[in-house]
């Protein structure tokens, strides 16, 4: 799972009102797959991002911090471009959980596929 | 300016469906935002275009000067975008220059008789180029001729042929091509038409011959309606499909004979001739090859379900999931969902587009991969036959010896260790874009299509969905059913229990999906499984917020079908309309009485 699913995915039990963004509990196994870098799609993809789960997502991988606040100026900065890039669309998280902010259920993560399916008595 | 267009098929929906996407492809995207389309409601930020409208504008006129690939338009909105600050959001995506999903296509005259078995059309294009790139990409189009003359024999055709004295002007060589769409020529007819052409076209006089590699091909196009008239589907059933051509010819000339001379009477060998040749319809058009299908090269060297490591019982072509990928306007940078994904055949299709891909499916093990390790595809070749026969043609290690022997035969390649983690190791749908070198899915999911997990605010986020959704037939349709579990007996080793979805219900959840989660002015394109007989557009599924482009049968059985429709989103749904669906979602899975009675509880709270 890269971190750009992550951020699109959330909690959908019955109760649970926002159940967004998903919390990654520690001890995730990732593992980095080398993937083409393009500018065109960070550009086209960043409006559909929600930033600030992006960074506590990666703040909880512990991997390089991303600004909190993303500036014209950024567009422009190679590294920070690359980062961006290696956060969101080369890291895997390949076993780990994703835990509901508001529920606390937890959603595992096995070989790289979230299993994001509800219980029966959660619909 | 008209050029004939020569399909592969008779599949006339799907061919012409395809060819407007793909014109509309070609023809260049604009660039810029779309008119805010009442998104309140989604959340607060990123739930699509909300465009500052002076970089809208100027997007719009860079892209209209800009006549170039959508490539250079993306680079040019990225630049602008850089420039304008990304806080404004002003998302700069790619929108159709035309509405052209109403191909202007024109059956030739001569042709009018055999209706929607014509295998050529008239189509208006604007330039050679925008044919050519049109042709690019679809997979059911053979080839775009510029035609000089036709006429129902060669003769004919040649004497009326009157090229453009440009046409020729700056070539030296050329060969000509005989595309024939039910006529049977024998190879001295096929001679001797080259030969006619070659003396008698004018234009040629300065040219010299070169078979391979030529600067311009001269295409003889020659529909006979003998063998093609024989079903009044678009395509023909499957038995008659695959018979011999002389055995369809045989039975042609029987149905014939046997509704025009009665039941009892034998027609004599006169009269069958005669009933043979009066609906005959022969045309021959001579002409330019402006430009040709590229799908051997393009895809199917690269995408054949054969050569693919993991496939399922109903993995989709190649063929057919690019088609779906045309039709839904994959261009590079599209962000594309297969809410059904099974073994990602459909997403290999869009990521050869240049797509960026999401899947769902409700089987986390056909997404998992066996964990088997099988061998990289180079390994069949070197398989022997007996080997082949004996089922080990896909490298399946049994045992140590037949590991060890595998890795002999395979050299560098390295083998994959079944012990260690991970993706690299499973024989699962990430495998197939390893192999073939294209992107892989930005995410494949668990997750139930009747109730995808995706935040509150992801309305728009989609540029298509793409799906082939269970029929029910070789492959279930499932969800899952709102009941109570026993937390007590279980605990935490429950795992989900699925029931059956009805094909009624899935299209229910799957057009109501593609209501919220496209962006505006972008489509949904999926199989609908239909009894041939029932099937009247009433039955469709609709939406209210979609509008249906395109819908083509493709026939399974004599009975059994399936249709391709294609909808493309006029809007977002209200927020009353998006409540009422939601709740009507919760009541069928719960049950009316105790959605009320939450809805209650919660209001009373």
């Amino acid at each position: 799972m890269k971190l750009l699913t992550h951020n699109m995915l959330a909690s959908t039990v019955r109760g649970v009102s926002q159940g967004y963004p998903l919390g990654i509990a520690p001890g995730a196994v990732t593992e980095v797959h080398a993937c083409d870098f393009s500018k065109e799609f960070l550009v086209h993809v960043f409006p559909k991002l929600e930033w600030s789960a992006f960074v506590s997502a990666c703040a909880s991988l512990s991997l390089p911090t991303m600004p909190a606040e993303v500036t014209p100026a950024s567009w422009e900065d190679e590294s920070f471009l690359r980062q961006m890039h290696h956060n969101l669309l080369e890291v895997h998280v390949q076993e780990g959980t994703l835990i509901c902010p508001e529920s606390g259920r937890q959603f595992p993560v096995s070989k790289g596929i979230p299993n994001m399916l509800l219980n029966e008595d959660e619909i | 300016m008209s050029y004939l267009v020569v399909f592969h098929h008779t599949h006339r929906d799907f061919s012409l469906a395809e060819l407007a996407s793909t014109l509309s492809l070609a023809r260049g995207f604009l660039v810029g935002s779309t008119p805010d389309s009442g998104s309140a409601g989604c959340g607060s930020a990123g739930c699509g275009p909300r465009g500052g409208s002076s970089t809208g504008s100027q997007l719009r006129s860079l892209a209209n000067n800009v006549s170039s690939t959508h490539y250079d338009c993306l680079d040019a909105a990225s630049r602008l975008l850089a420039s304008s600050g990304p806080q404004k959001r002003g998302v700069p995506y790619l929108v159709d220059r035309h509405a052209a999903h109403q191909l202007k296509a024109r059956v030739p005259d001569a042709l009018t008789p055999m209706g929607a078995a014509a295998p050529v059309y008239y189509v208006p294009f604007q330039s050679e180029q925008e044919a050519a790139q049109a042709a690019q990409r679809a997979m059911l189009l053979n080839t775009i001729v510029d035609v000089w003359g036709s006429g129902a024999s060669v003769d004919e055709a040649i004497n009326s042929a009157t090229p453009h004295p440009d046409a020729l002007k700056s070539h030296k060589t050329f060969r000509v091509d005989i595309i024939s769409h039910g006529a049977q020529l024998s190879r001295k007819e096929r001679m001797d038409t080259i030969e006619r052409v070659v003396r008698d076209t004018r234009a040629l006089d300065n040219l010299t011959v070169a078979l391979s590699a030529p600067d311009v091909v001269v295409a003889v196009v020659v529909v006979d309606s003998l063998t093609m008239d024989l079903s009044k589907t678009n395509i023909l059933p499957k038995e008659e499909k695959y018979m011999p051509k002389r055995a369809r010819r045989r039975l042609e000339r029987m149905r014939i004979a046997s509704e025009s001379a009665g039941d009892d009477s034998t027609p004599t060998p006169q009269e069958q001739r005669q009933h043979e040749e009066a609906p005959r319809v022969i045309h021959w058009f001579v002409g330019k090859v402006v430009a040709e299908s590229r799908r051997n090269e393009q895809v199917n060297a690269v995408l054949p379900v054969s050569k693919r490591r993991y496939i399922a019982n109903t993995s989709m072509n190649a063929e057919m999931a690019c088609i779906m990928s045309n039709l839904g306007l994959v261009k590079p940078g599209s962000f594309v969902c297969d809410p059904y994904v099974g073994t990602a055949s459909i997403l290999l299709s869009v990521s050869l587009h240049g797509g960026h891909t999401m899947g769902f499916d409700i089987d986390g093990r056909v997404l998992r991969g066996s964990g088997k390790v099988w061998a990289p595809p180079e390994a069949y070749d070197s398989l022997s036959d007996k080997e082949r026969a004996c089922g080990k043609a896909k490298g399946y290690q049994e045992s140590a010896a037949d590991r060890e022997r595998l890795a002999r035969q395979l050299g560098e390649l390295p083998l994959l260790d079944e012990s260690s983690s991970g993706m690299k190791l499973a024989v699962s749908p990430w495998i197939n874009f390893r192999d073939t070198g294209l992107r892989p899915p930005v995410g494949l999911c668990q997750g139930d299509a009747t109730r995808l997990p995706f935040r509150g605010n992801a309305r728009g986020l989609f540029d298509a969905i793409i799906t082939d959704p269970p029929y029910g037939v070789r492959e279930r349709s499932r969800k899952v059913e709102a009941k109570d579990v026993d937390r007590q007996k279980y605990g935490d080793n429950h795992s989900v229990s699925t029931s059956r979805c009805e094909v009624d219900e899935v299209f229910e959840h799957l057009l109501w999906n593609a209501a919220h989660l496209l962006r505006v002015g972008a489509r949904l394109v999926c199989f609908l499984p239909v009894q041939r007989e029932d099937y009247t557009p009433s039955t469709r599924p609709a939406n209210v917020c979609l509008e249906l482009l395109h819908d083509c049968e493709d026939v399974l059985q004599s009975k059994f079908a399936r249709r391709l429709l294609v909808y493309v989103k006029r809007r977002d749904p209200t927020d009353e309309e998006w409540t009422t669906w939601l709740h009507y979602r919760d009541a069928r899975a719960r049950g009316a009485a105790i959605v009320q009675q939450e809805k209650e509880q919660q209001q009373s709270r």
